[in-house]
């Protein structure tokens, strides 16, 4: 069974896993990986050509072109709101969109995003029109206030960019899940292996971005195809009802008239 | 790699040449040329691009109406990979 479709900023998609273009051992290993996850959203990124290789973007631009997926640049590797902002225009100009997966970091070591140059840069680019995709925390009063400028969709960190470490702090995103509602929430890194989606997805995220885990396993296509049945899985789960976790056992099957009764203690 | 001829001091003040950074290499230019002629000259024309002067983002509209100015700084921006 497939789970329902949903909408992102207005846009239909069936596939709720966003996936990124980088790390993969080749450039065709990353076509297979794309269409096996049956994502219809990939994440891009953009720099200034290099001499020795002026066509190696053009070359990328014709690959991605071929995938027929919705396009989310984003703003990877700006330290400053300034930064991520005038990366954002350029990134609408480049691809043709107004989407933008907003990057804005606060420290080298965990790449952990800056949430007060992220509110910065997300006022000024949601007042130019950008439909904004925020990379951020689990922090509730920062989402809120993100939610509070015009963002339809949160993309909280599951753990550090790379790292593979899954949900770090499920507390955390369980409670943005109760307390923000209706918005629309992805896991946005940190996702190691299929079960860390699927945990996301049963705690009522609507979807997952995700990179390394697929591009950096043995197989990609296969780790990809594995996600998306896990995502789905996850999706089907919330919407189904996950039953409450109890303290004791209760048996599953009928005690009365058991053809022979012992009485334990 | 970029740079069509040697520079001399002379060319330049001159103002027969100006120099110009593209993607961060030194570039001998004509006086008088602006960022389309700039495209034709790298051959790019037909790619995925953008082109950001001094860190403002030229629209295509204007790229044959901007001329560019000795110590310019032009990055010509294309897709990449991202996560």
């Amino acid at each position: 069974m497939q789970a329902p479709s949903w909408t992102v900023y207005g846009t239909e998609l069936d596939s709720r896993l966003f996936i990124g273009t980088a790390l993969y051992p080749s450039p065709q290993i990353m076509l297979d990986a794309i269409k096996a996850s049956q994502s219809q959203v990939i994440t891009v990124s953009l720099r200034r050509q290099t001499p020795s290789n002026l066509d190696s973007g053009d070359k990328f631009w014709q690959l991605i072109q071929s995938l027929g997926c919705h396009l989310l640049p984003n703003t990877a590797g700006c330290y400053s709101a300034q930064e991520a902002v005038k990366t954002a225009r350029i990134a609408r100009e480049l691809f043709d969109t107004d989407w933008i997966k907003l990057e804005v970091l606060g420290d080298s070591y965990n790449l952990q995003p800056d949430p007060f140059a992220l509110v910065e840069a997300t006022k000024v680019l949601i007042s130019e029109g950008f439909k904004v995709f925020p990379y951020c925390t689990d922090d509730l009063v920062l989402c809120q206030k993100l939610a509070d400028l015009g963002c339809e969709v949160l993309m909280p960190w599951g753990a550090p960019i790379g790292t593979g470490q899954g949900l770090i702090n499920p507390y955390a995103l369980e409670t943005l899940r109760k307390r923000l509602p209706d918005l629309t929430l992805l896991v946005d890194a940190g996702i190691g292996k299929p079960s860390d989606a699927v945990e996301a997805m049963e705690l009522g995220f609507d979807g997952i971005l995700l990179n390394t885990a697929v591009a950096e396993a043995l197989d990609p296509a296969k780790m990809a195809d594995a996600f998306a049945q896990a995502i789905n899985a996850g999706r089907l789960a919330y919407e189904a009802g996950v039953m409450p976790k109890r303290d004791n056992a209760k048996p599953s099957t009928p005690t009365l008239d058991q053809p022979i009764w012992q009485q334990y203690d | 790699m970029y740079v069509l001829e040697t520079t001399t001091m002379s060319d330049i003040n001159g103002q027969k040449k100006i120099e110009v950074i593209v993607n961060g290499n030194m570039m001998l230019l004509e006086n008088g040329v602006f960022i389309d002629d700039l495209i034709k000259l790298l051959n790019i024309g037909s790619q995925r691009y953008v082109v950001v002067i001094n860190d403002e983002l030229m629209p295509k509209s204007i790229y044959d109406k901007v001329e560019l100015k000795q110590s310019d700084r032009c990055d010509i921006m294309s897709p990449i990979s991202g996560g």
